[in-house]
């Protein structure tokens, strides 16, 4: 690992965004600090659960993201790694943006081009996504009792829409449960986003 | 209700024996329901928040038909910042106040406009739940110190005018202005709780819990920061961070004692409400640092008072189980959500009250058979030897079946026997 992808890993703020700078400035590839980054969240991703827990993927995210702003200006034109699209919302009614949000961060780590529709996510909002972005994977967060209907709803709509085969949904957050998957009809359910991002790389053959 | 002083008597003696980590007559049922008794009654989410007379209406009827051991729905928590403001000022007029919202319903949303709820029939549809989101956090990165220095101060000259828009100004007419509108509310609330607690008594109603404090950090993650803001605080300032929370224990240790007298002299209940948050995102070294020496601190000092801690850790607890064992043994009800109870009994065994063992989302997706047995099955692994209260998450009920709340119900009478 280098030095980058090391200070990531031990959450070390400053050191990153100093050498990513550092870097750029000496004309360094950017794609290559960009891989950097990604690799210090891969590992850091490695463990969760572990020695590795939700404040720490927080953080570490919020690093990820800052290096990004500084490499994306470097960034643009470059032709960078795709693993495909995946949306992620938080559905209806529900405003928790921290479990999607870490999800998220670990996604684009991997390299996937992530659609986040936010919060509050309508169904139709799901479908007309998965309509524009021509995406194969959707991702729903829920971390209220009250967002089990919602998660439901989101994927009838899907289901209405003649999309459900062709995508494949997996759910998330603190009330997702077998029970709870089985009762929304969604393909994968998890409660960690290490795990939820192994699936995802699972279902689009990048494992 | 026949009889409604001896069931009350016996509910009582009930949740106090669990609570003791002993054997009752029967395993307890108490739960904390939001807006289940609305749905149930046939009354909007709307008129139950805003209508004092249906929200009692609503949740004696409820209480009546279920007759669970303990049971409320606290409605909401947006005075909070501003009563803790006043609490070196005057402690009475702090926790009314503060208990204003949490009581009291949407008048004080409506008269101070926070920036912390919506709610049914305004910001929200007539019958959705009451949502508690901070806009933004209305405390910044480098104010710490003034916190710390000064905490009722800053609460009230800095974090109030921005968590309360009819407040931005204190000294303007809508700022003096919204203040005795609030007085005139406040005076209300003697009369309003005196019916409550009349009815409770009428109805053999028990309350899960009347009083509460939260923990410091908590409280800047709640009121104050906000939850992914102060995670990077946590990280960037950590000093500072540990500071605060040691500037706020003493009020809400505090807070929970005041809160907790109102409750014991009107209800007989001593269970102060000790919700907890963060545990779920903290590491073990993190929650030893930032979070479990001021729950202790609290804790204890509850304890001395005689009031019976009732700890909500709410979402994950299972990397900071071995913690629990340095809590009061048989003072404090730990209660759990998504934390796997069966490791929770394996560390504390029969010394602590442990209070959990039904999901809402079984309560939402299941029959009432799979209620049934899920619950006979709990009873029978937690019953022996007693300290085991049946309950579900905190505010959780809410797309409940009906049919399954009676089977939960039924299956506790009917296994719960000791
Ligand atoms: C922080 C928090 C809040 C913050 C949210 C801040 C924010 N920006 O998100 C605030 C204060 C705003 C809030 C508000 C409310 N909350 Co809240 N909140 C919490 C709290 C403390 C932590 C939630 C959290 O972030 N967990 C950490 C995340 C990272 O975990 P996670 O979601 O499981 O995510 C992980 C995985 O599941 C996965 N993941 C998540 N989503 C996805 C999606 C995909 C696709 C994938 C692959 C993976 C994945 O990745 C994550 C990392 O591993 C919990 C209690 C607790 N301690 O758990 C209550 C809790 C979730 N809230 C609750 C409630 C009731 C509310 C309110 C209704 C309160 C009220 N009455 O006003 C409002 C509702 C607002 C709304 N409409 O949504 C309840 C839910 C109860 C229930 N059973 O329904 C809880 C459990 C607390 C409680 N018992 O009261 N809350």
């Amino acid at each position: 690992m280098n030095e980058i992808s090391e200070a990531i890993t031990n959450l070390e703020e400053e050191k990153v965004l100093r050498l990513v700078k550092e870097k750029l400035d000496a004309g360094e590839d950017p794609i290559k600090l960009l891989e950097a980054c990604r690799m210090g969240m891969t590992e850091i991703g490695k463990g969760s659960g572990d020695t590795v827990f939700l404040t720490d993927l927080i953080m570490a995210g919020e690093i990820f993201n800052e290096a990004m702003e500084i490499l994306m200006p470097k960034l643009v034109g470059a032709s960078t790694k795709s693993l495909g699209k995946v949306v992620i919302g938080t559905v209806e009614g529900d405003i928790h943006n921290i479990g999607k949000d870490i999800a998220i961060n670990f996604l684009k780590a991997e390299g996937f081009e992530v659609i986040d529709l936010g919060v509050d996510v309508p169904p139709q909002k799901f479908v007309d996504a998965i309509k524009e972005h021509n995406t194969p994977i959707v991702g729903m967060s829920g971390l209220l009792t009250l967002s089990i209907e919602p998660m439901k709803k989101a994927i009838e709509a899907i289901a209405a829409a003649n999309l459900r085969d062709k995508v494949k949904v997996i759910i998330g957050g603190e009330r997702t449960d077998q029970n709870v998957s089985d009762y929304v009809g969604a393909d994968a359910w998890v409660n960690d986003a290490i795990d939820g991002v192994k699936i995802i790389k699972n279902w689009v053959g990048g494992a | 209700m026949d009889n409604a002083e001896e069931i009350y008597k016996a509910k009582l003696e009930r949740l106090e024996t669990a609570a003791a980590a002993k054997e009752p007559d029967r395993v307890p049922i108490a739960i904390n329901t939001t807006y289940f008794p609305a749905k149930y009654a046939g009354v909007s989410y709307q008129d139950m928040f805003h209508d004092n007379n249906k929200y009692i209406e609503v949740m004696a009827k409820f209480a009546r038909d279920f007759n669970w051991d303990g049971y409320n729905s606290l409605r909401s928590f947006e005075s909070v910042p501003i009563g803790l403001a006043l609490a070196g000022y005057d402690a009475d007029l702090a926790i009314g106040m503060a208990v204003s919202s949490v009581l009291g319903g949407g008048a004080s949303h409506d008269i101070l406009a926070d920036v912390y709820s919506s709610n049914p029939g305004r910001e929200l549809g007539k019958n959705v739940e009451s949502q508690f989101v901070m806009d933004k956090p209305v405390m910044k990165a480098d104010e710490y110190d003034s916190l710390i220095e000064q905490p009722f101060e800053f609460l009230m000259k800095t974090v109030v005018p921005r968590a309360y828009k009819n407040l931005a100004n204190l000294d303007s007419p809508k700022g003096v202005g919204t203040l005795l509108k609030m007085g005139q509310e406040l005076a209300k609330f003697p009369a309003f709780f005196g019916e409550f607690v009349g009815k409770m008594k009428e109805e053999a109603w028990l309350p899960w819990y009347l009083a509460l404090t939260p923990n410091p950090l908590d409280f800047i993650g709640a009121w104050l920061r906000d939850f992914d803001t102060l995670t990077l605080d946590l990280y960037r300032m950590p000093e500072k961070v540990k500071a605060a929370c040691e500037a706020l224990t003493g009020v809400l240790a505090a807070v929970g004692k005041l809160t907790g007298t109102i409750s014991r002299d009107a209800t007989g209940s001593r269970r102060v409400f000790c919700p907890t948050w963060y545990n779920t995102y903290l590491s073990p070294e993190q929650y030893r640092e930032f979070h479990f020496p001021y729950i202790k601190k609290i804790v204890n000092e509850l304890v001395e008072a005689d009031f019976t801690p009732l700890l909500c850790f709410q979402g994950r607890m299972d990397h900071l189980l071995d913690t629990l064992t340095e809590l009061p043994e048989g003072k404090v009800i730990l209660w759990f959500d998504k934390t796997d109870l069966s490791k929770v009994k394996e560390v504390v065994g029969d010394k602590y009250c442990i209070a959990g063992g039904i999901l809402s989302s079984l309560l939402i997706s299941g029959t009432p058979q799979q209620v049934k047995d899920h619950m006979k099955e709990t009873i029978d692994k937690y019953k022996p030897g007693g300290g085991y209260i049946v309950t579900t998450e905190f505010n959780g009920m809410g797309d409940a079946k009906i049919e399954n709340v009676k089977a939960m119900t039924e299956a506790v009478m009917e296994y719960g026997k000791y």
